[in-house]
């Protein structure tokens, strides 16, 4: 296709706020599906993701448009994941483009979670083409919406197209829109080829996918191919694109949106923000912006049944070929026996990943609290460690100091909710930085949070404090000292050390005293008493006691019916071996999510 | 003992109650009481269907329910003699009838006793006035003086009274009056249930929207406790979990469920377990009586209104001894004879539970024979669990 009537854009929108339903119609009206092939939101292949209604990974999709001028355009659709723990993916996404539409719920306005990534697309000098989605809606004001556009873009509020996707009201405007106002690709097609990876999936005949954006030169399917971050070099087995299912072509050419299929056996090798180019005639200067995203919340994965841990291993290799951004590694926990330690680029990753293994694989999972990655400076070398489990952390006695990763946070909400966010976040060691006031009676509150502060109910609390108002947005912001110590948890007079946690010294007594009650209401009554205690070094600051049962006795066998006695008795029998034991304490497995549920208020 | 030989134990259901109690999940009804002439000719069907042309030994005969006490003489006179008639009835047997106090008169228990029961069994629960409320009996304790004078007069030696406790709102003390007074009222044997809440009766209901607290397990202890101390001082033998007699009293009929016996279940409801077999007789009284009048038995025991049955596996027999034959607290269970019927013994058979739970102290063995020690009574499914 001739370069100046290429369109690429993606589309920046919050949850639910209709994104997936206008990539649909923008499908069906320029014919690159039809009516039968019309599957509901196409762009989220996965199920999870229709559930959860989010998209985990990017696509691309081309169609084809003939405009009102009467010339036929290659639009290229890249998706962008809809969640904060996906913001390096979201930006290169955002990169392989020159234009995004930014579509808002008439009946919602703007979110945080939109607003950042408007930032971003501003930043990547996209052209923005604002667009008030659901106006059939009876609760759409789509006026006070379009002027909170203006206010926060500049964009005046006569130029946002209201649509309904639902209905497919008035989405050629839209087409026209891109036609009209996204500029097309810039770069020069006879220059060395440079191909920014913005997205891949792991296919089992044809390698690691990479979903390209060609920004110079070209590409034939028989050109080898390198990766500029690691000199990896491939011959790819086909290239194509996505219309929208994957479809060989022969040439990927300057400005234009397409996968090759490398061939390559990890997604590791050929990562997101990495550059494609020749092996043959290699271009001197990767595009910028690479950079590795790294883990930044950690958890135990142990299987429910000792005997799966085979199947666990091999469902989180199978996930990893997919997912360059989960690492994990074999782990001992004397209460969990043998698992693994699993990396994650957020909570909401560690959720995602932890519901695929549950549904596509089958598996029960028990999970341990979500820790951050510290450094530890040692008392006497200066040496400092890593840790990323609290079992890790060495004596108090041989710490100079602990590091913990502090996250700025942006929070948008209502006005009226400004109290509520401001003692969320005060009483998470949160540090207030400034405030904005982008519309009327919207506010945006910025703060330095401790990462470990965010990871335990912290978005729940936030959604739940203002009725489901307030938007959040993050980002690494460094490494701080902390004086903190580390919890530790005893059943039995045994330490427990999948219940250990990290915490900020002022906090422990409090959290301890907490997780203390939890746990000996979690905790059934055994054949002896068993005292459970909280403990920071060698100082115990709270106990209770699981006191010894006394009565578990069937009294009444009714008219001689032995078999529904011997029923009952499986019946408790299976659930005795769902427990894990700590030493001969046999603890159920909701035991080690207390941690999850030690609110800050009460 | 050869097959033909064994003698059976007879349990017969009779599934009519006037009022349904707040805490039942028996298998009885209060709205088809018409039927009970109808079912009691069903019912001496089935033992004969059962029986079929061989005579067999029994030894006891148990009605229960529901309310058997409000079967008419002439009604009970059928199914006895259809027991009379099919089975080798032991001139000693014991004959026990469950009945509720308030429905009984010294005429109509005189009546009964010369029909050949010997053996009468109460539902007293409570003497506390608000406990009987709660638990919905229809009677007083006045109401039990009454009928336990009804029942000596009438020639009754032997006498059981049912007693729960564990109901919300008892206390310690409150448990000690109905205990007091039951023993006042010289009973030969005692039967002392801790209430259980099952699903789908009222109590459940009144339990889950607050109107009732939670029962507390360790009061239910104390309780128990409290009974085995006062009952040892009465002379009462303390002979399964459950149940206590003055020597030479203890229940013949549900001896032989504890010992892991044969005993045949007529009626509605009614579980049996003989001929290896455990089977249970369907529910409903209106199919029980189409299926006895229209239906040819199977193989012994199992009778044209049998709903469910299935042979007694090897695992399950082992596993059965254990459960039956350690609730009782003075024979236990006999690992002697264990060893001998399975070719294992207990211990291997189970992977060491029995070693297991002696060093938590719940079992104890001596002379061959493994007992519940006094922690392991009132604990006794942290016992069974290994054994299933």
């Amino acid at each position: 296709m001739e370069q100046s009537k290429i369109r690429n854009f993606c589309i920046i929108a919050h949850i639910d706020h209709g994104k997936s339903t206008l990539a649909d119609r923008l499908l069906q009206v320029t014919g690159t599906i039809s009516e039968r092939e019309m599957q509901e939101q196409i762009l989220d292949s996965m199920d999870l993701e229709r559930e959860k209604g989010v998209t985990i990974k990017a696509s691309a999709v081309r169609m084809l448009y003939t405009a009102k001028d009467g010339e036929t355009y290659e639009m290229n659709l890249i998706d962008t994941p809809g969640h904060v723990d996906f913001g390096y993916e979201v930006s290169r996404a955002l990169q392989s483009c020159e234009g995004a539409l930014l579509v808002v719920d008439a009946t919602q306005g703007i979110e945080a979670q939109t607003l950042a990534n408007l930032y971003l697309a501003l930043d990547a000098d996209l052209e923005i083409i604002p667009v008030i989605n659901k106006i059939d809606l009876p609760a759409a004001m789509p006026d006070e919406v379009a002027q909170e556009i203006e206010d926060i873009t500049g964009i005046p509020a006569e130029e946002v197209i209201p649509v309904s996707a639902k209905m497919g009201t008035n989405v050629e405007a839209v087409l026209e829109a891109i036609v009209n106002r996204v500029p097309p690709p810039e770069g020069d097609p006879e220059a060395p080829l440079r191909a920014l990876v913005f997205d891949s999936h792991y296919d089992s005949y044809k390698g690691v996918v990479a979903y390209v954006r060609i920004f110079e030169g070209r590409l034939t399917g028989q050109d080898w191919i390198k990766m500029m971050s690691n000199d990896v070099t491939a011959e790819p087995i086909e290239i194509g694109i996505f219309s929208p299912a994957m479809k060989p072509v022969d040439e990927l050419s300057v400005g234009e949106v397409g996968y090759i299929a490398t061939g390559l056996k990890t997604v590791r090798e050929c990562r997101v923000g990495d550059t494609i180019t020749l092996r043959d005639r290699p271009a001197t200067e990767p595009l910028p912006g690479f950079r590795t995203v790294k883990p930044m919340v950690f958890a135990g994965f142990y299987p429910s049944e000792g005997e799966d841990y085979a199947l666990l291993k091999e469902a989180l290799e199978k996930l990893q070929l997919n997912d360059a951004a989960l690492v994990f590694e074999p782990e001992t926990s004397n209460a969990l026996n043998f698992g693994f330690r699993c990396g994650f680029l957020g909570l909401f990753h560690m959720e995602i990943v932890q519901e695929r293994l549950e549904r596509e694989y089958n598996l029960d999972i028990v999970a341990t609290a979500p820790s951050v990655r510290y450094e530890v400076v040692m008392a006497h070398t200066g040496e400092v460690r890593i840790i990323d489990s609290p079992a890790e952390l060495p004596d108090e006695g041989q710490i100079a100091e602990i590091r913990e990763p502090w996250m700025h946070v942006q929070i948008f909400t209502p006005e009226e909710y400004y109290g509520v966010v401001m003692d969320l976040v005060m009483k998470r060691r949160g540090e207030f930085v400034g405030q904005e006031y982008p519309a009327p009676g919207r506010v945006i509150l910025k703060f330095d949070l401790p990462l470990a502060e965010m990871i335990v109910d912290f978005y729940d609390k936030l959604k739940s404090g203002t009725r489901g108002y307030a938007s959040m947005d993050y980002e690494f912001a460094g490494y701080r000292a902390s004086d903190l110590v580390k919890l530790d948890v005893l059943v039995n007079k045994q330490p427990v050390d999948a219940l250990a946690m990290i915490v900020h010294r002022d906090h422990a007594y409090h959290r301890g005293q907490k997780l203390v009650t939890q746990l000996r209401k979690l905790i059934p009554r055994q054949l002896f008493e068993v005292p459970i205690q909280a403990a920071v070094g060698k100082r115990v600051i709270s106990r209770a006691t699981v006191k010894a049962l006394r009565k578990d006795v069937l009294a009444k066998c009714y008219g001689g019916d032995v078999t529904r006695k011997r029923k009952l008795l499986e019946k408790q029998k299976k659930g005795k071996r769902r427990m894990k034991m700590i030493g001969t304490v046999e603890v159920p497995q909701e035991a080690f999510l207390a941690v999850l549920r030690l609110g800050d208020d009460d | 003992m050869t097959q033909a030989e064994e003698s059976f134990s007879l349990y017969l259901h009779i599934p009519f109650c006037r009022h349904r109690c707040s805490y039942c999940d028996f298998n009885t009804y209060t709205t088809v009481g018409e039927l009970k002439e109808v079912y009691a000719r069903a019912l001496a069907a089935e033992i004969r269907q059962v029986a079929g042309e061989v005579r067999r030994p029994a030894h006891t005969v148990f009605f229960g329910g529901g309310t058997p006490s409000l079967m008419s003489p002439e009604a009970l006179a059928c199914i006895l003699d259809a027991v009379r008639e099919s089975f080798d009835l032991a001139g000693d047997a014991e004959v026990t009838m469950e009945a509720n106090p308030g429905t009984v008169d010294e005429a109509y228990l005189a009546a009964v006793r010369a029909l050949g029961v010997n053996r009468l069994s109460f539902g007293v629960q409570s003497v506390v006035t608000a406990e009987l409320a709660l638990l919905e009996r229809e009677h007083d304790f006045a109401a039990v003086v009454a009928a336990v004078a009804a029942a000596r007069q009438a020639g009754f030696v032997n006498v059981n009274l049912d007693l729960i406790y564990g109901v919300p709102g008892q206390t310690l003390r409150s448990w000690e009056e109905s205990l007091q007074a039951v023993l006042s009222l010289a009973p030969q044997h005692l039967s002392l249930y801790c209430l259980t809440i099952e699903p789908g009766t009222p109590m459940a209901r009144w339990l889950r929207n607050g109107r009732i607290a939670p029962p507390d397990p360790d009061l239910a202890a104390d309780q128990y406790e409290l009974a085995c101390g006062l009952l040892a001082e009465y002379g009462f033998v303390h002979y399964e979990i459950s149940n206590w007699a003055l020597p030479g009293y203890q229940c013949a009929h549900n001896l032989t469920y504890w010992r892991t016996r044969p005993y045949l279940g007529l009626g509605a409801g009614a579980h049996g377990f003989a001929g290896g077999y455990r089977y249970v007789v369907v529910k409903q009284p209106r199919v029980y009586i189409r299926r006895m009048q229209q239906g040819a038995g199977g193989e012994f025991p199992l009778s044209a209104a049998v709903a469910e049955a299935h042979q007694v596996s090897r695992r399950e027999a082992m596993s059965d001894v254990v459960i039956t034959q350690l609730r009782l607290l003075e024979e236990g269970l006999d690992l002697v004879a264990f060893a001998e019927r399975f070719g294992v013994s207990l211990d291997d058979a189970f992977d060491g539970a029995v070693t297991r739970l002696m060093g938590w102290g719940l079992v104890q063995a001596d002379n061959g024979r493994l007992r519940l020690t006094e922690k392991g009574r009132f604990l006794s499914n942290q016992v069974f669990y290994w054994f299933v």
